[in-house]
């Protein structure tokens, strides 16, 4: 029965292969193991009583049963109708709900599917004016969110189970306590939003809790491009790309197709560009400068491999070569800098192409990129005509919110004795320098609301679900500042519980709800009748709401960046061990 | 002798797994005793209450609903409202609890099956469900078996009629040849495919 394999014929001449140490030291252990078959547990096959015998008595004797008893009876299943009907449900058909995706500084209008009330997909609002029915792969994977095995299931106090109504009445007394002092002692650290209702709610508790202090912290963060603009044109203002206006892009560092804001829309609209229908039409030509393999670089007609440190010396070659007139002296140093060099023609190149397309150029900079190289480019887009028709400058509001660095430092001192985060999870992603864990622990008091019960989950503290936005009600602004409604297709499955919600139990205000504090923000914003709120939840989007982000026709004059911002005001680009 | 002995047997088994494993044999006939003794005969028959009265999604879902017990009360809040054989649907349109009925037809979970298609398509429930407004207990008519799929789906023209007489479960053509005009006439009109691809079906 059994065959003993053949041992390996060794040549005589030649390389001799070992498999094993003890192949190679020839060892006697190992010149009988070589020989057996099976190795251990082969004198089984001897005995009567074994595994495979009983495998082998078992399997006859179920098929057998099978046979005799259960398998040619019908089994009984039931059907459970409703009770009642909800109206215009049938069974099978997926409904479709308008709804958003709030992200980072504003949203991604969505349509819902709804089967049998369970959400399964999203997909674009193509009715939403500036949406066009597209998503990027963020929007599309957080429907798995949603459904997250990982995800904080539990109100949770010093780690222990608690009930909901406990965790809210503890809130609630968590209120009154710092109403009482105004809020000493009390810090919120929340993500970035653009939701018009926490904006609402950031002002009743600036208001109800004068001395608290509100921090937002994302760790990526691209809150710099309005920064950058705000600083140029002297006012607060948020840049919005048409990409699809642009006749020739130049990227500096900067992922618009991969790994910025507003990826969808970005995304869509490069790709307009480069659509022919006709043989007269052109294409759009893009210049990537990247130190990454990026899909906006894999998308370049023309790609320049750089390090990250060496983009500003190409903006500022840039800027010498569009802006010209009136710039300070650290930007020619910077553009004189031996790092690109090399690469001076196609830096030249490239800025004959911008200029011969005034007005039809866009010139993008990373989020990752300093202030400075920002800076630099708002200066070469408007020498190059580009505001008011591929940048548009929307007016935007100041952020009344400090930093992690300022909240880790009130910590430290003692400033802050009841901290509460909003989302996120700072001790994972929470700059190093900063030992964020440590500073929370200092706290006495920490009150965490987050979608996992993840490293900033406090040990000592209150830990509460947070619900998805497919679970929730809110509302937020599309990136052209259009207002847009979210609202939820189930229930929150654990129970979780909103911002909105949390936020106004905080400031002990009298409505809780999160629908209608929605409900109330869009009768400040827009209308009170009702039509116009059924129809704002059915077309996802508001005309009549007049978005704070409105579209600036005016056309801003940018200050030319005569000095630079720091750390580049010395020139001294930071030097980082990336290769070249 | 040993040889005509084990053909015999052979042939013996084949014939019967040929008749009884099938679902003419195991399946036709079936007929549970459902929670409430609901009666499509007088329903349907003596009332004329339409099909689509209470099985509302058919026509717009894969699935054709069972009704909830909201629907039956809709006439029986008037309509015998103290009948002791109710007690059941009104206890469960006040507990908000379903009703147990027994599935009767089945396909298995490997077969993709939509009603709106063929009643849209002129296909009658009297086609796989036979003639349910003439039963008092509902059973299991028609085999439901991949054949009787195949018949209908290699010859739909014989098969076919307006969708006006859908849910007219006593109506009969003329003639066989009069149903083969009108039904290749419909299936000229609404470009009916015959399907016989597996995957029409096994998705």
């Amino acid at each position: 029965m059994k065959t003993i394999p053949p041992t390996c014929p060794v040549p005589d001449i030649g390389p001799k292969y070992w498999r094993s140490m003890d192949q190679l030291a020839d060892t006697p252990e190992f010149r009988q193991w070589a020989e057996r078959e099976f190795p251990a547990g082969a004198s089984e096959m001897k005995d009567p009583v074994t595994r495979r015998n009983f495998v082998k008595l078992m399997s006859a004797s179920f098929l057998l049963a099978g046979l005799g008893v259960t398998g040619c009876r019908r089994p009984v299943e039931n059907i459970y109708p409703f009770s009642k009907m909800p109206e215009g449900y049938a069974h099978g058909v997926a409904k479709f709900y308008a709804t958003a995706m709030p992200t980072r500084g504003t949203a991604v209008p969505l349509l819902a599917k709804s089967n049998d009330g369970r959400p399964t997909k999203v997909e674009g609002n193509a009715g939403h004016p500036d949406s066009n029915g597209s998503t990027d792969r963020f929007t599309q994977a957080s429907i798995l969110n949603l459904y997250d095995p990982d995800r904080a299931t539990r109100f949770a106090k010093n780690g222990g189970n608690v009930t909901r109504e406990e965790a809210l009445d503890f809130i609630g007394q968590l209120s009154k306590t710092v109403l009482a002092n105004g809020g000493q002692g009390l810090g919120f650290l929340a993500e970035q939003s653009s939701s018009p209702s926490r904006k609402r709610l950031q002002k009743a508790l600036a208001e109800k809790l004068p001395k608290a202090q509100w921090c937002e912290y994302e760790p990526v963060d691209f809150s710099i491009h309005q920064q950058a603009a705000s600083l140029a044109f002297g006012k607060p203002v948020a840049p919005y790309f048409k990409i699809d206006k642009a006749k020739v892009i130049l990227s500096l560092d900067s992922d618009f197709i991969g790994g910025e804001e507003n990826l969808q829309l970005n995304i869509q609209r490069f790709a307009q560009g480069r659509r022919m229908e006709k043989s007269t039409d052109s294409m759009n030509r893009l210049y990537a400068v990247e130190g990454l393999m990026t899909l906006t670089g894999a998308n370049a007609d023309h790609r320049l491999r750089l390090a990250p440190s060496a983009v500003a010396a190409v903006a500022a070659r840039l800027a010498l070569e569009i802006v010209q007139s009136d710039l300070g002296d650290s930007v020619k140093t910077l553009a004189a800098s031996s790092s690109i060099s090399a690469n001076e023609k196609w830096i030249v190149e490239c800025a004959k192409d911008l200029l011969a397309n005034r007005g039809q150029s866009l010139v993008l900079a990373g989020h990752r990129q300093p202030l400075a190289v920002h800076l630099m480019v708002n200066a070469i887009n408007a020498a190059l005509g580009n505001i008011g028709t591929t940048i548009v400058l929307q007016e935007a509001a100041e952020t009344m919110a400090g930093s992690i660095t300022d909240l880790a430092k009130s910590l430290n001192d003692g400033k802050v004795e009841t901290l509460i985060i909003l989302g996120g999870n700072p001790v994972y992603n929470a700059p190093a320098d900063l030992n964020w864990a440590a500073a929370q622990d200092k706290a006495k008091l920490v009150v965490r609301l987050g979608y996992y019960e993840d490293e900033s989950a406090p040990k000592k503290g209150w830990s509460l679900p947070l619900a998805h936005y497919l679970e929730s009600w809110g509302d937020a602004r599309t990136p052209d500042g259009t207002l847009v409604p979210v609202q939820p297709l189930i229930e929150p499955l654990f129970g979780g519980l909103t911002e909105l919600e949390l936020l106004s139990r905080v400031a002990g205000l009298e409505i809780t709800s999160a629908y209608e504090i929605v409900r109330a923000t869009f009768r400040s914003l827009a209308t009170s009748s009702e039509e116009d709120w059924k129809k704002f939840l059915h077309e996802d989007f508001s005309p009549t709401a007049p978005p704070c982000l409105r579209r600036s026709d005016l056309i801003l004059r940018p200050s030319q960046p005569r000095s630079l911002p720091p750390p580049f005001n010395r020139l001294h680009c930071p030097r980082r061990t990336i290769l070249r | 002798m040993i040889i005509v002995g084990v053909m015999l047997i052979s042939t013996g088994v084949t014939a019967g797994v040929w008749y009884y494993f099938t679902n003419k044999y195991t399946n036709v006939g079936y007929m549970p005793v459902q929670p409430v003794a609901f009666s499509h005969a007088i329903h349907a028959d003596q009332l004329g209450v339409d099909c689509r009265y209470c099985h509302n999604a058919v026509e717009k879902s894969w699935y054709s609903n069972i009704p909830a017990s909201s629907v039956c009360m809709n006439c029986h809040n008037q309509v015998l409202k103290d009948d002791p054989k109710l007690a059941l649907v009104r206890e469960s349109f006040q507990s908000g609890k379903p009703i147990h009925w027994i599935q009767i037809h089945k396909l298995p979970d490997y077969v993709y099956f939509n009603h709106s298609v063929h009643v849209d398509r002129g296909v009658s429930c009297v086609e796989c469900h036979g003639q349910i407004n003439k039963m008092d207990e509902v059973y299991q008519a028609k085999p439901l078996s991949m054949s009787f799929c195949l018949d209908c789906h290699r010859d739909p023209a014989a098969h076919l009629r307006d969708p006006k007489l859908i849910t007219d479960l006593d109506w009969k053509p003329a003639s066989p040849d009069q149903q083969r005009a009108d039904g290749q006439k419909l299936m000229d009109q609404w470009h009916t495919e015959s399907l016989q691809n597996c995957s029409a079906c096994h998705r």
